[in-house]
C-alpha cells in the first residue's frame, strides 16, 4: 500500500472516528438522564462504539489510540455486564478521551509528528476515574472482550462520500446537460440538412440520371431518419438528465442530527461553566434536509442555545424559589411541514420580560419613552430582532453584547426562511425557525436580452443556435424556424417579456436563438447573447410579484447582482400571444421622438432606442419637435432641456397643452442636476426627469419601456 | 410663559412697530413668522408624536414612519423587471435578500421617478419593500398639530395624512395591504 492509499484510509478512519464521537457523546449524555435499570442498551452501544474505534486504530497501527479505546471498552464492558455501576465521573473522562483521539488523528492527517502524549494523558485520567470507583465484584475480568465482538449490523449499507465528490458529480451532471444541448443542436441541423437535400432533389430532377436521383433520394431519407433518431435521443437524454439531477438532490440531503448532535455536549459543558443545570433534549434529529440549509443553521442555533443557557435558564436555587424543577428543560424539536423545515428551540427559563425590553429600548435611544410605553407585549418582543438591542445584564463570550439576534434573523431570512419568538415571563421562551427543506437550485442557461441577464432553466432549453433573420420563413406573417419536424415561431425575448413588439435581432442579422419548450409548445427566443450554463440557488419573489407568471424567481450571482429566473411555460404563452398578434418582429414598433441639439447625444440615443426596437424620429430643438409632433404619431418624447429656440421645459409645457397629449410620456434627459432644476422639470409636466451621466442611455431605454409598454 | 416665548413676543411687537401697518401682506408675513417661532419654542418642550424619514420621490416629498424602516441603501445595481407595471422599479439585493423596489411616483402619481439613487426598505411582519428615492431629506419629528388627515379618500389609501411642507405620510400597513402589491392572483 502506498502513502496516498494509506492517507485515504486514514481520512476514512478520521470520519468514522468523528461519527463514533458523535454517537458516544449522545449516548453518554443520555446515560446521565436515564435510570440505572434502563441504561443497558446505551451501555451496549457505547461498548460497541469503543470496540469499533479500537479495531480501526489497531489496524492502522495507531497503538496509543487503540490502547485508550481498549481501556474505555473494558470499563463499559464491566458496566454493561453489571459488574460496575456507571458513574458520572466517567463521562467527563470519556469525553476528554474522545477529544484527544480527534486531535491525534487530525495531527496524523496533517502530517505532523505527534508523540501521542495527549492520548496517553487521557488514558491515565480515564484509568484514575476507573480506579476511584471500585468494581462491584473484584473478580471482574480486566479484559472482558478481546476483540471478538462485532459492531451492530446496519440495515443499510453506507458509503462515505466527501462533499467535494458530490460537487464533482454535480459538475459532471451539468456537463451531461450541456452535451444534451449539443446533441439537440445536431438533431436540428440534421433535419435542416435533410430538408435542403430534398429541395436539391426537386430542383435537380430534370438534369440528373435516374440512378443519381435514386441515390439522392436515399441520402435524403437517411439524413431525415438520422435527424428523427437524434431528436428521440435528445428527448430520452432530457429524461435522464432530470433523473440524474433528482438523484443528485438526494445526495445533498443529510439528517438534522449531523448538525444538532454536537450541541448535546456543548450545551452541557456551557451550562456547567455558568452554573446552571439543564436537561437538553433533541426531538426529530432523524429528519433529513438539504446539507447547505442545515449547515447554514448551525450558527443561528448556536446563538439561540447559548442565549437560552446564558440568559434564559435560572440557577437551580432561583428555579427552586420559583417552584420549578432545579434542572431546566431545553429542547430542540425538528419537523417537516410541507416543503418547510421547522426547528423550535424552547426553554422553560425566566422568559423574556416585555417591560424590560421597553425600558432597554428607551435607554438605548431606539425609542422614546412614550413610544416604548405604547408598545404592546407582542411588539415589545419584536424589539429583540433590532440591531444592537440586548437586555442581557451579563456578557458571555457569544451573547449579551447587543449583537446576535438581528444576525440570527438575517441568516435565516437569507435562506428564504423566517423566525418568530414566543415568550411568557417566568415560563420560558420558544424560538421557531422555518426554512425551506431544500435550497432550490436550478441549472440554467444565462442569456442576455436588452442588456439584462436572465436564467432560463436548462430542462426547458431544446436547442441553442444562430439564425439568419433575412432567411427566416414566415407563416401567416410570423417569422418561423424549422425545429425538428415542426416550425416554431421566432420572437425576441425582450418582446416576449415586455409584451411590446420589437424588430428581431435588434440590428443583428445573425443573432442567437434559444428554442425553449414545455412539452406542448415551443418558441425560438432571440437573445443578445448567451453567457453559458450556471447553477444558481433560486429564491422566490415577494408576494407582490408572484402574479407575474413569466418570472419564476430570482438568483444571485457571485458579485451580488440579482438575476431573474424565467418561467418557461408562461413565457411561451406570452411569446405565442405576441406572435399571434403579428407583433413578434416589431411591425408595430413604438415611435419615439428624440429632441436634442447635440448631434452625438442624438445619435447615441437613437442607436440605443433602435436597438431596443423603437422607431425613432429626430429633432434639434423644441420648435422643430412641436412641428413633428403635430404631423406624426409619436408614442413618447425624450428631450434635452437646454436647447436653442425652444428649450425642453417650454416644449413640455406646450406638449401638455396639445389636445390628446396630456399623458404623452415626456422624458427630460439633461445634465442639469440640481433639485431646483428637477422640480422645475416636473412642474413643467415631464413624466420623469433623468440626469445624464447618472442615467446611462440603456437605463433611459429601460425607463422609457415602462411608459410605453 | 417662558423667557424665550416672552422674547419672541417682544421681537414680534418691535417688528410690528417698525412695519408699515397699512401693508397687509407685510403684516401677514410678520404674523406668520411669529407663529412659526412661537411654535418652535413650544416644540422644544413637547415629545414628538412620531418620527418620520422624509424623502423625495418623483419630485414629491414623502414621509415614512422611522420604526418601519429596516435599511437605507445606495442603489448600486437594480435588476429591471420586464413585463410588470411601472410601479415595480426592480429587484434589489438588500443585505443578501431580494427586495422588490417600488417607485412611489409611478405607484401613487402615475409619474415615474427619474434617477433614484437610494432605497428605503420598509418592513411589515415578514414582508419587505424598498421605496426608491431621489433624495433623502432626513428625519422629521412630527407633533400633534403638524399632520392633517386627508378627507374623502378611498378605503385602504396608502397616504392618509399630510405633514409639514406638504409631506405625504405613507402608512406602511396600507402599503403592504394594497391589492396592487398583494398576491391575490398568486399562481
Amino acid at each position: 500500500m502506498n502513502i496516498e492509499e494509506l492517507k485515504e484510509i486514514l481520512h476514512i478512519f478520521r470520519e468514522e472516528a468523528r461519527e463514533i464521537t458523535d454517537h458516544v457523546t449522545a449516548d453518554l449524555l443520555a446515560l446521565e438522564t436515564t435510570a440505572p435499570a434502563d441504561q443497558k442498551e446505551l451501555l451496549e452501544n457505547l461498548f460497541r462504539s469503543m470496540h469499533t474505534l479500537k479495531g480501526g486504530a489497531g489496524s492502522l497501527g495507531i497503538d496509543d489510540v487503540a490502547a485508550l479505546a481498549h481501556t474505555a471498552e473494558t470499563l463499559l464492558g464491566q458496566c454493561r455486564r453489571g459488574e460496575r455501576n456507571y458513574q458520572p465521573v466517567f463521562t467527563d473522562a470519556l469525553l476528554a478521551s474522545l477529544d484527544e483521539v480527534g486531535r491525534r488523528l487530525d495531527a496524523l492527517l496533517a502530517g505532523q509528528t505527534e508523540s501521542g502524549e495527549g492520548v496517553r494523558a487521557a488514558q491515565a485520567r480515564l484509568s484514575r476515574a476507573i480506579e476511584g470507583e471500585a468494581p462491584i465484584a473484584e473478580q471482574a475480568a480486566a479484559a472482558a472482550n478481546g476483540g471478538t465482538s462485532r459492531a451492530a449490523p446496519s440495515e443499510m449499507a453506507f458509503l462515505k462520500v466527501g462533499a467535494n465528490r458530490i460537487e464533482s458529480l454535480s459538475l459532471a451532471v451539468d456537463e451531461f446537460l450541456v452535451s444534451r444541448l449539443r446533441v439537440a443542436q445536431r438533431a436540428s441541423e440534421s433535419t435542416r440538412l435533410a430538408s435542403e437535400l430534398e429541395l436539391l432533389a426537386r430542383r435537380a430532377r430534370f438534369g440528373w440520371g435516374e440512378d443519381q436521383m435514386r441515390e439522392l433520394k436515399r441520402i435524403t431519407r437517411d439524413a431525415a431518419a438520422i435527424g428523427r433518431e437524434l431528436s428521440q435521443e435528445t428527448q430520452s437524454m432530457a429524461g435522464m438528465s432530470e433523473d440524474l439531477r433528482e438523484s443528485l438532490r438526494g445526495l445533498q440531503v443529510i439528517p438534522a442530527s449531523a448538525v444538532l448532535d454536537p450541541f448535546r455536549r456543548s450545551v452541557r459543558e456551557h451550562a456547567q461553566t455558568i452554573g446552571v443545570e439543564t436537561v437538553f433534549d433533541i426531538v426529530g434529529s432523524e429528519v433529513t434536509a438539504d446539507r447547505r440549509i442545515l449547515e447554514a443553521l448551525r450558527g443561528p442555533l448556536v446563538h439561540l442555545l447559548r442565549n437560552a443557557v446564558d440568559h434564559g435558564i435560572e440557577t437551580p436555587a432561583v428555579r427552586k424559589k420559583a417552584g420549578k424543577a432545579p434542572r431546566a428543560k431545553l429542547r430542540v424539536e425538528v419537523s417537516v411541514v410541507g416543503s418547510e423545515l421547522k426547528i423550535s428551540v424552547t426553554d422553560d427559563g425566566r422568559g423574556i420580560n416585555p417591560a424590560r425590553l421597553r425600558q432597554s429600548a428607551a435607554e438605548k435611544g431606539l425609542l422614546t419613552a412614550e413610544e416604548a410605553a405604547r408598545l404592546d407585549d407582542e411588539n415589545a418582543l419584536a424589539l429583540i430582532w433590532r440591531s444592537g438591542f440586548s437586555t442581557a445584564e451579563k456578557i458571555t463570550q457569544t451573547s449579551g453584547r447587543g449583537v446576535g439576534l438581528d444576525a440570527v434573523r438575517e441568516d435565516i431570512v437569507k435562506l428564504g426562511g423566517r423566525v418568530e419568538v414566543q415568550s411568557r415571563k417566568g415560563e420560558g421562551a420558544t424560538f421557531l425557525i422555518q426554512v425551506p427543506l431544500m435550497l432550490a437550485a436550478a441549472v440554467g442557461l444565462l442569456v442576455v436580452s436588452a442588456g439584462i441577464p436572465y436564467l432560463v432553466p436548462l430542462t426547458a432549453v431544446e436547442v441553442v443556435r444562430r439564425i439568419r433573420i433575412s432567411k427566416l420563413e414566415r407563416f401567416q406573417g410570423t417569422p418561423v424556424l424549422p425545429h425538428g419536424d415542426r416550425q416554431v415561431p421566432v420572437v425576441g425575448l425582450a418582446a416576449a417579456l415586455s409584451g411590446v413588439a420589437m424588430p428581431l435581432g435588434r440590428g443583428d442579422e445573425n443573432p442567437m436563438v434559444c428554442v425553449v419548450g414545455d412539452g406542448i409548445a415551443a418558441v425560438a427566443l432571440v437573445v443578445d447573447g448567451i453567457l453559458g450554463e450556471r447553477e444558481m440557488s433560486i429564491r422566490p419573489l415577494g408576494p407582490e410579484l408572484q402574479r407575474f407568471e413569466h418570472l419564476a424567481g430570482a438568483a444571485r450571482t457571485g458579485d451580488g447582482r440579482v438575476v431573474l429566473v424565467l418561467n418557461v411555460p408562461a413565457l411561451i404563452a406570452r411569446a405565442l400571444e405576441l406572435s399571434r398578434a403579428g407583433g413578434g418582429d416589431g411591425r408595430d414598433a413604438r415611435t419615439v421622438l428624440i429632441v436634442e441639439d447635440a448631434i452625438t447625444s442624438r445619435l447615441l440615443y437613437r442607436a440605443f432606442l433602435e436597438a431596443a426596437g423603437y422607431r425613432v424620429l429626430l429633432s434639434g430643438d423644441g420648435e422643430e419637435a412641436l412641428e413633428l409632433l403635430q404631423s406624426r404619431p409619436v408614442d413618447a418624447v425624450v428631450s434635452d432641456v437646454r436647447m436653442p429656440r425652444m428649450d425642453g421645459l417650454e416644449l413640455t409645457r406646450r406638449i401638455r397643452r396639445l389636445p390628446g397629449m396630456e399623458r404623452l410620456p415626456v422624458l427630460l434627459v439633461t445634465s442639469l442636476d440640481s433639485s431646483e432644476d428637477r422640480a422645475e422639470g416636473m412642474r413643467a409636466g415631464a413624466t420623469t426627469y433623468l440626469v445624464k451621466g447618472e442615467t446611462p442611455p440603456e437605463r433611459v431605454v429601460d425607463v422609457l419601456s415602462g411608459f410605453v409598454a | 410663559m417662558s423667557s424665550s416665548e416672552r422674547l419672541v413676543r417682544i421681537l414680534a411687537r418691535l417688528e410690528m412697530l417698525a412695519t408699515d401697518a397699512n401693508d397687509p401682506a407685510r403684516t401677514e408675513r410678520v404674523l406668520r413668522a411669529r407663529a412659526v417661532a412661537a411654535a418652535k419654542v413650544r416644540d422644544e418642550h413637547r415629545e414628538p408624536l412620531e418620527r418620520l424619514l422624509a424623502f423625495r420621490a418623483a419630485g414629491k416629498l414623502y414621509g415614512v414612519p422611522l420604526e418601519s424602516v429596516s435599511a437605507i441603501t445606495l442603489i448600486r445595481s437594480m435588476t429591471m423587471l420586464p413585463g410588470v407595471p411601472a410601479a415595480f422599479a426592480g429587484l434589489l439585493n438588500v443585505r443578501g435578500r431580494h427586495v422588490t423596489a417600488i417607485d412611489l411616483g409611478a405607484f401613487l402619481e402615475g409619474a415615474r421617478i427619474g434617477d433614484a439613487s437610494k432605497a428605503i426598505t420598509v418592513v411589515e411582519k415578514d414582508r419587505e419593500l424598498a421605496l426608491i428615492a431621489e433624495e433623502l431629506v432626513g428625519v422629521r419629528d412630527i407633533f400633534e398639530n403638524d399632520v392633517q388627515q386627508v378627507v374623502g379618500l378611498k378605503a385602504g389609501s396608502v397616504v392618509t395624512r399630510l405633514g409639514p411642507d406638504g409631506m405625504q405620510v405613507i402608512d406602511p400597513g396600507a402599503l403592504f395591504a394594497d391589492t396592487r402589491l398583494g398576491s391575490s392572483r398568486r399562481r
